[in-house]
């Protein structure tokens, strides 16, 4: 077996339709289905504190009704073929993803754009599905890690950075959405010219591509999109803590951390490489190694960048015995400590950067894991040629480089630590 | 498509090959044939522990050193413990894969088990269950599941009891480690860009100087027939309330098996078959329409897992905020009724072959559900079903499943369970701290 990479300038066929819809084809005869992944650049940021939930309601909606089809009508014919299609959306992004056999796609594809095109929020069912999402939010309000990260994100970011809510609203809220508010969402922000198609599967490019301008060719776009910016985030000013109590939990759950930075920002592969270092490597990195594995005070402690189009949290996260809860935090703080005073050894650098250029090839084993790729690589302008240029990126990384960007975004007088559980109240 | 290999070596270890030469990847399991059903009571969740306890180290690989190996090689690790096994897994990029072999014939038998490292691991195995107490499902089907089962040890939860878990001693994990771990209690698995039978004289040379072990004591344990209905009602804080009622039913190797499997697809989809588990929501099928679409419930499912001894058919629901968990039952019940006294239709079936043939497709994208499949099913039946499976379930008949759901289906075989939320829903307060 060759070691080829699957995404090269010579493999991928990208394409932009005259409306301004991108695709993006990967041919791989290997297995007889085909994967769809599209994005579209809107989300819940355009969201207020008054309409907080109107891009997830909106999107959620569209599949409880369409032109052609009813809510009943389109789960009848996902599951007589086996076919699945599904559309959210989080803060910065609507995301989209469909699976069928080779033999099914055209029919999976007619049902996609009937749905992103053509919905037509029917009273009854939109109704229901706005009961589910009160119903969820409920649940969520039980879920000691979701409301410890919830509560972390308002403290991290000023009240009219979006990233200071999460997607989904608030009860308050979703209850008075109409559904003229939600039609209002779907004609503004669904557009051609805003979105991606990534196709991977049993299927010639050419052919491809074909279908998709058949299914969204005659989709025109009026006037110009709207703007799709994130503001940076300001730093952290002192120490930011709240507690929430949830009767009947054993555990509490943490989140502690800072606004962290843009995918695009210089500073992402230092600080992804440290922070791979600091809590994720082999089980969760320094923080596993110290708070669960020295200390056996978590079951599960670990970090991570959400470096998006926006400079998404850097963050810790864990699951502790209430009574065991500063022993932890003065662990993560430790080892937050250690990061940002000495680089990291030449023997934990060189195992980041052996795990992030070898799994490439595990990553990119399925369809699924090149249509991930390949949507990532058209978002954040990387590049058809990304992956051959990658293990030169990665190399060049140097732990002084990842000792700076820890010294950036970790300061350990200013974090914000939110806790849920059965504690304090 | 090509074949799988069965080999065996003279100390008993069973191996199955199968190349899968489309991507420049491979996957090696280990399963052992060993879990919470192996248990007595005391050392429940013993299984589990000894799994953890597997990362530990051997005199040649210090703690951590494995997942730092696998790492180093661009590879990802795991491994799970459940009723029936305990399975560990290395993917890595297929020039590679000698190293996973060299680690599992490693800790099949070298394993430290160090005073110090039990320890500090109980806190560990204690969090993880204390996570799990967070989730009012979690102590439900807790309860039920101890209900329905008397006497066989799938009575208790993979994670164990928590005061076994206080007091259980370094020798009792050692002792099940020597017991279980060993190449006639398991099975290995390779798939992926590998010449068959290189790979199985690699497999050979490390695996095949382990000596045989001593053989394993059966579980002889039988589930007597249930001769009344049993009802659980649990009150606690939480959001909502959640229904649960299991029904005994039949073994993976029961004829009745495949019947029951297209009896829970008709009444709730056919679930993910993918390792990583996401399938169809099921939104056209009966539970569904009937309790979701009604708006009662949030989501319903009926599962059905494949276990070594007959396993339950488990139907659970979370009622919307303010619907009464009595109008759920009621629902439910009805589908339940209906299913058993009227035969299902040809489209109904048909849909659930469909469903299962793309299922297949998509879950051998990749080689690591192939892994996931074969060793599972060789576990609690044999892996042979995996080439059969579609084809059982073809032939399986209308009147099949209508049998199979009169038979199992009855009020005097189910464990019903109430999640009740305690003093309505909970109040959250917040406060600076």
């Amino acid at each position: 077996m060759a070691n080829t990479l699957p995404i090269t300038p010579e493999s991928i066929t990208r394409v932009t339709l005259d409306n301004g819809l991108t695709i993006l084809v990967k041919d791989n005869p290997n297995n007889a289905s085909v994967a769809l992944r599209g994005r579209i650049r809107a989300g819940g940021l355009y969201d207020t504190d008054k309409t907080a939930g109107l891009a997830h309601f909106a999107t959620a909606a569209l599949q409880r009704g369409t032109r052609k089809r009813s809510f009943q009508k389109l789960n009848e014919e996902l599951d007589r073929y086996g076919m699945s299609f599904g559309v959210g959306s989080g803060m910065e992004l609507i995301g989209f993803s469909a699976k069928s056999l080779v033999e099914d796609f055209d029919r999976v594809l007619a049902l996609a754009a009937d749905v992103l095109l053509h919905p037509t929020y029917p009273r009854v069912e939109t109704e229901k599905l706005r009961q589910e999402i009160l119903a969820d939010l409920k649940e969520a309000d039980d879920d000691t890690g979701h409301v410890a990260y919830r509560a972390f994100r308002a403290l991290c970011y000023p009240s009219a950075h979006p990233y200071h809510r999460l997607s989904d609203g608030r009860a308050e809220t979703v209850k008075r959405l109409t559904l003229d508010a939600l039609r209002d969402f779907h004609a503004r922000y669904f557009r051609p010219d805003v979105m991606t198609i990534v196709i991977v599967g049993d299927i010639r490019a050419n052919d491809a591509i074909a279908r998709i301008e058949r299914a969204f060719g005659k989709w025109k776009v009026r006037g110009k999109p709207a703007e799709h910016q994130l503001p940076d985030a300001p730093k952290l000013k002192q120490i930011q803590r709240k507690v929430i109590p949830l009767a009947g939990k054993t555990q509490a759950d943490l989140v502690l951390g800072y606004p962290g930075l843009r995918r695009t920002d210089p500073d992402f592969y230092p600080l992804n490489i440290g922070d791979m270092i600091f809590g994720r490597l082999g089980l969760y990195g320094r923080l596993g190694a110290n708070v669960r594995d020295k200390q056996g005070l978590a079951y599960y402690v670990l970090s991570g960048v959400e470096a998006n189009i926006g400079a998404g949290p850097w963050s810790v996260r864990a699951g502790v015995n209430p009574k065991n809860l500063d022993r932890a935090i003065d662990g993560i703080i430790a080892e937050i400590n250690r990061l940002r005073s000495e680089p990291v050894s030449a023997d934990e650098l060189n195992e980041a950067r052996d795990f992030l250029t070898g799994s490439l090839a595990l990553r990119l084993e399925t369809n699924d894991g090149v249509a991930a790729t390949l949507s990532d690589i058209e978002l954040f302008g990387l590049g058809l040629d990304y992956l051959q240029r990658y293990p030169g990126i990665i190399r060049a990384i140097t732990a002084e480089q990842i000792l700076a960007a820890a010294q950036k975004y970790a300061q350990v007088e200013n974090y914000a630590l939110a806790i849920a559980g059965p504690v304090g109240g | 498509m090509n074949q799988i290999r069965e080999a065996h070596l003279d100390n008993g270890l069973k191996i199955l090959l199968k190349p899968v030469r489309t991507a420049p990847v491979a996957t090696f399991w280990v399963w052992y044939r060993v879990g919470s059903r192996n248990e007595v009571p005391g050392i429940t969740g013993v299984s589990h522990w000894v799994e953890h306890m597997m990362f530990k180290g051997t005199p040649s690989l210090g703690k951590g050193e494995i997942m730092k190996l696998i790492n180093r090689n661009g590879g990802v690790d795991n491994a799970f413990t459940w009723t029936d096994y305990t399975a560990y897994f290395e993917t890595l990029p297929s020039d590679r894969i000698d190293l996973a072999i060299r680690i599992e014939a490693d800790r099949m038998i070298n394993s430290l088990f160090d005073a110090n490292e039990v320890a500090s691991e109980r806190t560990v195995i204690i969090s993880e269950r204390e996570g799990a107490e967070n989730e009012p499902r979690f102590w439900l089907g807790e309860e039920v599941q101890a209900a329905a089962y008397k006497v066989h040890p799938y009575h208790h939860d993979t994670i164990g009891w928590k005061t076994d878990l206080q007091t259980m001693t370094r020798d009792d994990l050692y002792n099940h480690y020597r017991l279980y771990y060993a190449p006639n209690n398991a099975v290995v698995v390779a798939v992926g860009d590998f010449d068959a039978d290189e790979m199985q004289k690699k497999i050979a040379d490390a695996f095949g100087k382990i000596p045989r072990g001593r053989d394993v004591p059966q579980v002889k344990t039988v589930e007597p027939p249930q001769e009344a209905e049993r009802r659980i009602v649990l009150r606690r804080p939480g959001p909502t309330s959640y229904f649960l009622a299991l029904y005994h039913g039949p073994s993976a190797s029961d004829p009745d098996f495949f019947p029951t499997f297209v009896l829970s697809s008709v009444l709730s989809g056919v679930g993910g078959m993918s390792f990583s588990g996401h399938g169809s929501p099921g939104r056209s099928s009966r539970l569904y329409r009937a309790l979701v679409e009604t708006g009662l419930a949030t989501d319903v499912d009926c599962g059905f897992r494949a276990t070594i001894d007959p396993g339950t058919i488990d139907v659970s629901a979370t009622a919307r905020p303010g619907v009464p968990i009595e109008k759920i039952e009621r629902a439910i019940f009805a589908e339940l009724e209906k299913i058993a006294t009227k035969p299902i239709t040809d489209t109904e079936l048909a849909k659930v072959v469909k469903q299962v043939r793309s299922q297949f497709v998509y879950a051998t994208d990749g080689v690591m559900n192939l892994g996931y499949w074969l060793g599972m099913l060789d576990i609690v039946a044999s892996y042979k079903l995996y080439d059969t499976f579609l084809e059982n379930i073809m032939n399986v008949k209308k009147a099949d499943v209508q049998r199979v759901a009169q038979k199992y289906l009855t009020a005097t075989n189910r464990t019903i369970g109430w999640f009740v939320p305690a003093n309505g829903a909970t109040k959250s307060r917040a406060r600076k701290g």
